[in-house]
């Protein structure tokens, strides 16, 4: 084992794969099931178990994609370098950058000779296309690994076969299989002859983290140069012949529908214009450039139907929400214990990126294709052969690096109305949303209230209630394919597919007895969408603001020095705090990336400290200090049990 | 339909195109030059920052008519040429720094950096935090702590 990589010391742990039927070398992932069980979880402190403790959305992600880890192969090419298609979208994360790394590590091969490209929608890929939840290096570490670490046994044993020695005795680097004697071949020339005519299964040994050379040191992006020189293309920047731009003259209220267009052959006149067509979310023109396009869509007389809230404002959404909160289950006024009643309101927040929604489409008699920046392909392909009435295989999605996302390209809302567009104008469409179009019709991080009781005594919190009602968020990407994407959208599906992502992504990582955390949602007609960690921004601001104020009532302090899991709480009245260490202390399982949960609730719970810090702690009727990148919470309330509810706070102001 | 000719890049070129249009989409949609990039229109988010005559402006809020057939109009393509080598030192010191994410708003932020370290230059000084607060142009990904890195650092080599 030492001679695996004539490096002293290497462990290498042993994995399944394939090598796949190809005329050069394609290799494959098996994920065996080990990889696969998640360990059982030791609990021994006072709070039970939240279900997102016990397996939170990254388990289920990478669970789902596990079984079709195999349909995904890196090629190894005559010229010597590696091919990798991935299956995600890289939208600034520098996920293309970080699975090159992995394959680098793996392959023995220099980082510039691994050829990454974004994946078009693969249908065959399930549930194993979504980008989301931070889960992309979490479900694709063994399985890319594994692939890379094959393909380099494949060329060792082709070598030792053409040499006729040993396959111990070799030994690879820079994309070179070197001899005892000095003979050396390169992968490029091994290709072929490690290929395989039929599809095999084999096993492979991965190298052991205290190894790896490539992962864990630093590296530029792969696509830095690019991105300096301009030449980095984003969807807008492709050269799509035909595609001329697009641009959609959008209605006054949100999903308000055309009723009638006065003027539109005066607009279809106008210089540079080619076409105007009315479709279902407004009225689209085409012109030479998105100047002209722009002109056309100031000069559209359009008379607007309803739309589906029309009328609303901040505070009827918000009496809604009011009348939906789920009620909580300690009374507010116990006898042996006082209670602590909070409740924050976030106001809406948009979610776009610098490179607004845009798309180009191609839609002929019979087939379509397609170029966007999408993080559920295989959804937005089927929902797009479903809109234009073509078989799923007929349409073509490529998807195209993205000028940011956020969450936002979950959804596909410019890929499947440029297809619309295209099919009624019988042309190809280059279609971008105006930045007024993002702000006015793209989609926001919902409106909520979230409201908090704890009961304590001497010190020590013995409830802790957390009801968070919310502005429906939209799921309808469901976890990448139409399935549960429809399963999102049905009336009971809908909060359901919701109550399911707020258990699995939502706690409370403190010992405060008994802990109940509750959604209920309301109101789906708004455009909203999982910007930034979907719940945890105003879940946990709302939670820690909470302890704020219990710390202040107990005159304990909060400091923000000490170690990693106690950064937030190195003082916290009696021992709250619930060991989340990426060590494994308390109730984290073992060989489970932890730390980057609890560095980021630990970033959340800061935030909320330098608020509250900043901020009259008790600000009933007034504006709080926003905090910065976040939904603001837009007013907050106390109240004791000595006094009254929050309910009735909120009347008293 | 009236003719507009300026030096792009080094280039005389000319474009047939109404007088109104502004200078972003005749760059991008009549001349397929796509490193200026779209996230407003109306001159705040700065992504689509170019060179006029070596300073910075933004092409979407100036109808081609405005430019003058001996100005000359310089974008990120064109950047490296200036000095006469494959990069210029503002987007080496950018690789050096590991600046971008996403890229989107990166051409963009380059041009304005160099605007300024020309500016800063010419009136005899380093450039300072105060220069550098001038800037407005946006980044989502936030990477505006490598950006301030990057700028002095290139500076320093211009």
């Amino acid at each position: 084992m030492q001679s695996e990589r004539g490096r002293s010391g290497i462990r290498r742990r042993e994995f399944l794969g394939y090598v796949l039927a190809a005329p050069t070398l394609v290799v494959a992932a098996k994920l065996g099931k080990d990889a696969l069980t998640p360990k059982a979880a030791g609990a021994a402190v006072p709070s039970l178990p939240e279900p997102s403790d016990l397996m939170d959305l990254g388990d289920v992600l990478t669970l789902a994609a596990a079984p079709t880890s195999g349909l995904i192969t890196i090629q190894v090419n005559p010229d010597g370098t590696a091919s990798f298609a991935l299956p995600r979208a890289e939208v600034g994360q520098g996920i293309t950058t970080a699975i090159a790394m992995l394959i680098a590590e793996e392959l023995d091969l220099p980082l510039g000779e691994i050829d990454m490209s974004l994946a078009d929608a693969r249908p065959e890929l399930v549930f194993n296309q979504l980008t989301g939840g931070s889960n992309t290096i979490r479900s694709m570490y063994t399985p890319v690994r594994t692939a890379a670490a094959l393909a380099r046994q494949r060329l060792l044993g082709a070598a030792a076969a053409q040499w006729g020695v040993p396959v111990d005795s070799l030994t690879t680097s820079g994309g070179v299989v070197r001899s005892a004697s000095g003979m050396t071949a390169t992968y490029g020339s091994l290709a072929t002859a490690a290929a395989s005519s039929h599809t095999t299964l084999a096993s492979v040994r991965l190298t052991d983290a205290p190894d790896f050379t490539v992962v864990g040191t630093p590296h530029n992006r792969i696509d830095a140069l690019a991105a300096v020189t301009g030449r980095k293309k984003f969807a807008m920047d492709l050269d799509v012949p035909g595609a001329m731009p697009t641009m959609v003259c959008r209605p006054p209220t949100i999903n308000g529908t055309v009723q009638s267009v006065s003027n539109l052959s005066a607009v279809e006149a106008m210089p540079g214009i080619t076409d105007v067509a009315i479709v279902s979310t407004g009225v689209a023109v085409r012109g030479a450039t998105f100047g002209q396009c722009i002109d056309a869509v100031r000069a559209l007389a359009v008379t607007w139907g309803p739309g589906t809230e029309d009328g609303k404002s901040d505070d009827t959404v918000l009496h809604e929400l009011e009348k939906a909160e789920p009620p909580m289950a300690v009374p507010a006024v116990p006898i042996l214990t006082r209670t602590l009643d909070a409740k924050f309101t976030f106001a809406f927040a948009s979610n776009s990126p610098l490179e607004t929604n845009c798309a180009i489409a191609d839609v002929r008699p019979g087939s379509a294709e397609i170029w966007s920046c999408l993080k559920s392909p295989i959804v937005a392909q089927q929902t797009i052969a479903a809109k234009l009435e073509l078989p799923q295989d007929k349409v073509q999605v490529h998807v195209v690096q993205g000028g940011g996302s956020f969450g936002r390209h979950l959804f596909f809302d410019a890929a499947l109305e440029a297809a619309e567009i295209s099919q009624q104008m019988a042309k190809p469409v280059k279609l971008m949303w105006h930045r007024t179009d993002d702000f006015r019709h793209g989609r926001t991080h919902p409106m909520c209230t979230s409201r908090v009781r704890a009961s304590y005594r001497l010190g020590n919190v013995l409830t802790f209630e957390q009801r968070h009602t919310s502005v429906a968020t939209d799921f309808g990407h469901g976890l990448g394919e139409i399935l549960t994407a429809i399963s999102a959208q049905l009336p009971v599906g809908g909060l359901g597919f919701s109550e399911a992502v707020f258990e699995l992504t939502q706690n409370v990582p403190y010992n405060f007895g008994v802990t109940t955390q509750l959604l209920n949602e309301v109101d789906t007609g708004f455009h909203t969408g999982s910007m930034r960690n979907i719940y945890s921004p105003n879940v946990r601001a709302a939670q820690e603001l909470v302890v704020d104020e219990l710390a202040r009532r107990w005159a304990r302090t909060r400091t923000t020095s000490g170690g990693r899991s106690s950064r937030t709480t190195a003082r916290e009245p009696c021992s709250t705090r619930r060991p989340r260490s990426a060590t494994g202390a308390g109730r984290c399982r073992p060989g489970r990336p932890r730390a980057s949960r609890s560095t980021r609730s630990t970033r959340a719970s800061r935030r909320a400290w330098s608020r509250s810090t900043a901020a009259p702690r008790r600000s009933a009727g007034k504006s709080p200090t926003p905090i910065p990148g976040h939904a603001s919470p837009r007013r907050s309330s106390w109240s004791t049990s000595a006094c009254r509810s929050t309910r009735e706070a909120s009347r008293r102001r | 339909m009236p003719t507009h000719s300026f030096t792009l890049n080094g280039k005389q070129v000319s474009v047939d195109c109404p007088d109104d249009v502004r200078l972003l989409w005749v760059l991008r949609d009549l001349l397929g030059v796509t490193g200026p990039k779209y996230g407003c229109g109306l001159e705040v988010c700065k992504a689509c920052t170019s060179h006029i005559n070596g300073k910075a402006f933004n092409p979407c809020s100036v109808p081609v008519s405005d430019i003058a057939p001996t100005d000359e109009i310089t974008t990120i393509e064109g950047l490296p040429a200036t000095v006469g080598r494959d990069l210029h030192p503002m987007q080496q010191a950018w690789l050096d720094h590991d600046v971008a994410q996403c890229g989107y708003c990166q051409p963009g932020q380059i041009m304005a950096a160099v605007a300024l370290a020309r500016r800063a230059r010419a009136a005899g000084r380093d450039i300072s935090d105060a220069d550098l607060d001038e800037l407005r142009n946006i980044c989502r990904c936030g990477t505006y702590f490598r950006i301030r890195e990057a700028i002095k650092a290139g500076a320093a080599e211009m």
